[in-house]
């Protein structure tokens, strides 16, 4: 199958006073129709400028210095303004790390959403548009009598629920979610995670997750990418990464999360503190925390290769591991 | 009737009884507040010596106003606490107050908001002993560079004369643990200590945490919204919502078999690492309210799948359904 | 075992490491600061104004423009008169560079002598208005309730007041010198805009976590408004005491030039005495331009001057203003 989404070597750096961030660096992963994703990162790991990459929502001082992006067989990075309007939205939307505090608190929330979909589609009338957020609205949980309400008449997870009526609003291919639950209580992210993975098997849509939390993420996608400094260190579909994972950040990461189910393990943590990405080393940038580094991770950066079908990491010492890992445990 | 057994040990820390705490609902400028919010209703419970306990539950349940309340950030509307068997419920005199908090200290969620961000980490940690005029300036230093390095900020003296801002979030959350554990403090309430950092950085400090618990044996309330975390450091749980606690218990009780609905709820929502992991979950209405001026019973009725008229009718009390764990649900009420 | 001997030379003197990180902060600041082209350029001006003050007037009054063996104070900025010149006002000359004004007295010496004291007036005002405007916020914003509204009706009261008006009464009444005039000036800006801008900056300060933090430790109130709100909000104080000194130079031009000053000479004055004699007038003002024309330029730009720094010292304060 074509896959709707190809990000090829990307490579977006920020030009600072201070030098050069390589806050994407070399990133490639393919995205296949109605496929779910996680981007799973630690903060400033770069996943968020991934995802500004493809929406080219790009600071003054951010370039895609290298890298393709194929959208449907089209380089989202060498088109231009109009062309990429086009594509935003109707064809990849985005759920904001806090949209639902970006609703604008003096027009009703109704409105907003129409008003997105005006702004893209000029010839739907303003009745169709109605009809067509009264659907969204029940897609996703809201009562459509709460259009004419006003958001601070909108509890947190209605808001949330609001903004992804929003990003559905233009029948995107893609929805990158930005965090989507970061800022909402246990039983409310619950719910509107649910209501999501279902929405996205309803619509057939692909989705991109992107989070700090690894639990949220293998809770709704079907492949997870695990991004450190600026790289994507580990990627394949959930079950190998939880259950077989081959680089070293992935299982520290998985056996520094604690778990509410099952026997109280005990934590085992990660040393020292994530790089900064800025004027980044050659070498392997997990090297410096990596129990399992040798002379080599020192010197060279390891190839992001792909150890057994569709199971891709940038690790010397995979198979090691694996081996390490078990005679620990 | 008290809910809490009294007991007579001196080993107990720290003591509530029937605490309230009520804000008032602002309305229009020039009229009084007739109107308030609950955010603490007749609590009661005790901490002893060396333990640990975790108030659990959603934003807006009082867990904050809790930990606040009893190091007097916030006047109790009602109630009594007792500390290290004195009364602090009022405090009058400038040295009851000193004493109090050479005693008790608070560690802050957003380790970038709670460091004075014009101070250097040298004024930062040795403030209290400041505030309490505790030894000279050798001693402070000597101490100051002492807890540093035992927080795992090291060398301490690469960071004496720096500034918040120069340091990454973990290294602030662990200055500010230095900061409150610089006067040995017996009793220290943590306010989600961990939630704005990275889960690797998370796991160090956690770690750190529980490490100091031991060591200085210290008396700890640990205010976290993740019963995960909970589950890690405390020794009890104690499950909040809107104001009221809900279930009190040993940790893995609570984790293992919750009774109140609430907590069922609760720990069913909490995502699992593990993609093939079925969570089976139970279905609540809606989201947290406000407990503003609440009606006499059940603060979960609304939202609880499985209510009964009594719910409706009257407020349930916290009672011992053995060993312990204690909960407040008409479900399991013997009459 | 090296750490602790490290240990003991940085504790030798925490003054020189405290002036050090003083010394620190200051460059940082400088480099922003010397990233804003407005800002240098007025504090250019201001170093001009105060070179040309401070330093060149006493060179000139106690060489050039000292008293001739006749006893002839012909450069005295107050009481001198030229009896070479004939018909004063005489336009520029070699011996007058900016000429002589209607009572035969050097323009330039005038300009010069005053350049000290608009200085004073506009720094002693603008110390006192921040003062007075730093405590009464912080304190207003910190305890609230019936303090913080009093000191906030009152500020609203002082913003209301009609302070030239004022001014003129009060001139009647007593006699206003330069002293005097950068007190009442300090008074009624200091309790007026000032305490309302830098009580919403302590107010946001007010409710950070470390408050709350120094208070668990047992600090007092009057101990957490000195060591954790005042350094917070000083930087703003800084801004608006630049601004202030404007606001004391211009007001004083104004009072000058209405005669209600008891002052021996500014550049209020100048514009003054030039307009009784009539020479600022219909058809005058170009004919005798050299009058008006030095004092009116020099409060326009001192005044620009100390603004323009309060600009650059904006892009210092408020991060967000910064270009990247």
């Amino acid at each position: 199958m074509r896959p709707v989404l190809e990000v090829k070597n990307l490579k977006m750096y920020y030009n600072t006073r201070a030098g050069i961030v390589k806050a994407a660096d070399d990133i490639s992963f393919t995205l296949a129709q109605g496929e779910s994703m996680g981007l799973v990162g630690e903060s400033g790991c770069g996943k968020t400028s991934v995802s500004m990459s493809i929406m080219r929502l790009l600071a003054e001082n951010a370039n895609i210095v290298n890298g393709n992006i194929y959208f449907k067989g089209k380089d989202i990075v060498k088109l231009n303004d109009e062309e990429i309007n086009k594509i935003r939205w109707a064809g990849i939307a985005m759920i904001f790390q806090a949209a639902m505090n970006s609703l604008n608190p003096v027009y009703k929330v109704g409105d907003q959403i129409i008003e997105a979909i005006l702004a893209h589609e000029p010839n739907v009338t303003f009745e169709e548009s109605r009809a067509r957020v009264a659907e969204l609205y029940k897609l996703v949980g809201l009562d459509p009598k709460r259009m004419d309400n006003y958001p601070h008449e909108y509890s947190g997870g209605m808001k949330q629920r609001a903004i992804i009526a929003m990003s559905l609003s233009c029948n995107p291919d893609i929805i990158i979610a930005d965090e989507p639950t970061t800022a909402l209580d246990v039983i409310v992210q619950d719910m509107i995670l649910k209501e999501m993975a279902k929405i996205q098997k309803k619509l057939n849509m692909s989705m991109i997750y992107i989070s700090h939390d690894i639990a949220v993420i293998a809770e709704v996608a079907e492949k997870i990418a695990i991004m450190y400094a600026g790289k994507i260190v580990e990627l394949s579909d959930a079950v190998t990464v939880f259950k077989k994972p081959a680089h070293p950040y992935t299982v520290g990461l998985m056996s520094s999360f604690p778990s509410i189910h099952g026997e109280k393990k005990k934590l085992v943590t990660i040393p020292g503190e994530p790089p900064n990405l800025l004027n980044a080393p050659d070498h392997c940038r997990f090297a410096p925390r990596c129990p399992f580094a040798t002379k080599e991770c020192w010197e060279k950066m390891p190839l992001y290769e792909e150890i057994s079908p569709n199971h891709f990491v940038a690790c010397f010492h995979p198979q090691n591991l694996r081996k390490q890992v078990s005679k620990d445990a | 009737m008290p809910e809490v057994e009294t007991s007579n040990a001196t080993d107990v820390v720290i003591k509530v009884e029937h605490l309230k705490k009520y804000f008032p609902v602002r309305r229009g400028t020039f009229a009084r507040a007739k109107q308030f919010l609950h955010a603490v209703d007749d609590l009661n419970f005790e901490v002893k010596k060396g333990e640990v306990i975790a108030l659990v539950g959603e934003s807006g349940c009082g867990k904050t106003t809790t930990g606040k309340t009893l190091l007097r950030l916030y006047e109790p509307t009602d109630g009594k606490i007792t500390f290290l068997n004195r009364d602090v419920t009022c405090i009058h005199s400038a040295q009851d107050r000193k004493w109090l908090h050479s005693k008790s200290q608070m560690i802050f969620q957003d380790p970038f908001e709670s460091l004075n961000p014009r101070k250097t980490i040298f004024d930062i940690v040795s403030e209290p002993m400041n505030v309490q005029n505790e030894g000279n300036l050798k001693q402070r230093e000597k101490k100051v560079m002492d807890i540093l390095n035992r927080v795992g900020i090291s060398p301490p003296d690469t960071f004496l004369w720096r500034y918040p801002h120069e340091l990454s979030g973990g290294q602030r959350q662990r200055v500010a643990i230095a900061r409150a554990l610089v006067m040995n403090p017996e009793f220290v309430v943590a306010d989600e200590p961990t939630s704005m950092l990275d889960v690797s950085i998370r796991t160090q400090v956690m770690t750190l945490m529980m490490e100091l618990i031991h060591e200085m044996h210290m008396t700890f309330i640990y205010i976290t919204h993740d019963l995960a975390v909970a589950r890690y450091m405390a020794d009890y749980i104690s499950v909040m919502y809107l104001g009221k606690m809900v279930e009190y218990g040993k940790t893995e009780e609570i984790i293992q078999n919750p009774l109140h609905p609430y907590t069922k709820a609760l720990i069913s929502a909490v995502p699992v690492p593990d993609p093939e992991f079925k969570r089976k979950s139970i279905q609540i209405k809606g989201g947290i309210g406000k407990a503003i001026d609440p009606p006499k019973r059940c603060r979960f009725y609304e939202r609880c799948p499985f209510a009964k008229d009594i719910c409706a009718k009257e407020e349930p009390m916290l009672i011992d359904v053995g060993e312990g764990h204690k909960v407040a649900c008409f479900l399991y009420s013997k009459n | 075992m090296k750490s602790k001997e490290n240990t003991k030379e940085v504790f030798e003197s925490p003054l020189k490491i405290r002036m050090k990180l003083a010394w620190r902060a200051f460059k940082e600041n400088w480099k922003i600061f010397s990233e804003s082209k407005i800002g240098v350029l007025g504090l250019w001006i201001v170093i001009t104004f105060a070179i040309a003050g401070f330093v060149v007037y006493p060179i000139l009054a106690s060489t050039v423009w000292k008293p001739t063996l006749s006893g002839m104070t012909s450069y005295d900025p107050v009481t001198g008169y030229d009896f070479t010149t004939m018909n004063n006002p005489t336009p520029p000359s070699w011996h007058h560079l900016l000429g002589t004004d209607p009572l035969g007295r050097d323009v330039l010496a005038q300009l010069l002598y005053s350049t000290p004291r608009e200085f004073a007036l506009g720094i002693l005002a603008a110390l006192i208005t921040v003062f007075i405007g730093t405590v009464i916020g912080t304190v207003s914003a910190y305890y609230g309730g019936v303090v913080d509204t009093f000191f906030m009706r009152l500020a609203d009261l002082v913003l209301l007041f009609p302070f030239i008006p004022f001014l003129i009464v009060l001139s009647g009444m007593i006699q206003i010198d330069l002293l005097r005039l950068a007190l009442i000036i300090g008074l009624i800006s200091g309790f007026g805009g000032i305490t309302i801008v830098l009580r919403s900056q302590a107010m946001v300060v007010k409710v950070k976590p470390f408050i709350e933090s120094a208070k668990v430790s047992g600090a007092s109130n009057p101990y957490i408004i000195v060591n954790h709100i005042i350094p917070n909000v000083m930087p703003l104080s800084f801004l608006y005491m630049m601004f202030n000194v404007t606001g004391a130079i211009f007001s004083e031009a104004v009072l000058s030039f209405f005669g209600l000053l008891n002052i021996r000479m500014s550049w209020g004055l100048m514009i003054y005495t030039a307009d009784t004699a009539g020479y600022i007038v219909g058809g005058n003002i170009g004919h005798y331009w050299w009058l008006w024309l030095p004092p009116g330029a020099a409060i326009t730009l001192l005044c620009g001057a100390f603004y323009f720094i309060g600009r650059g010292l904006d892009e210092v304060v408020n991060p967000r203003l910064r270009r990247r």
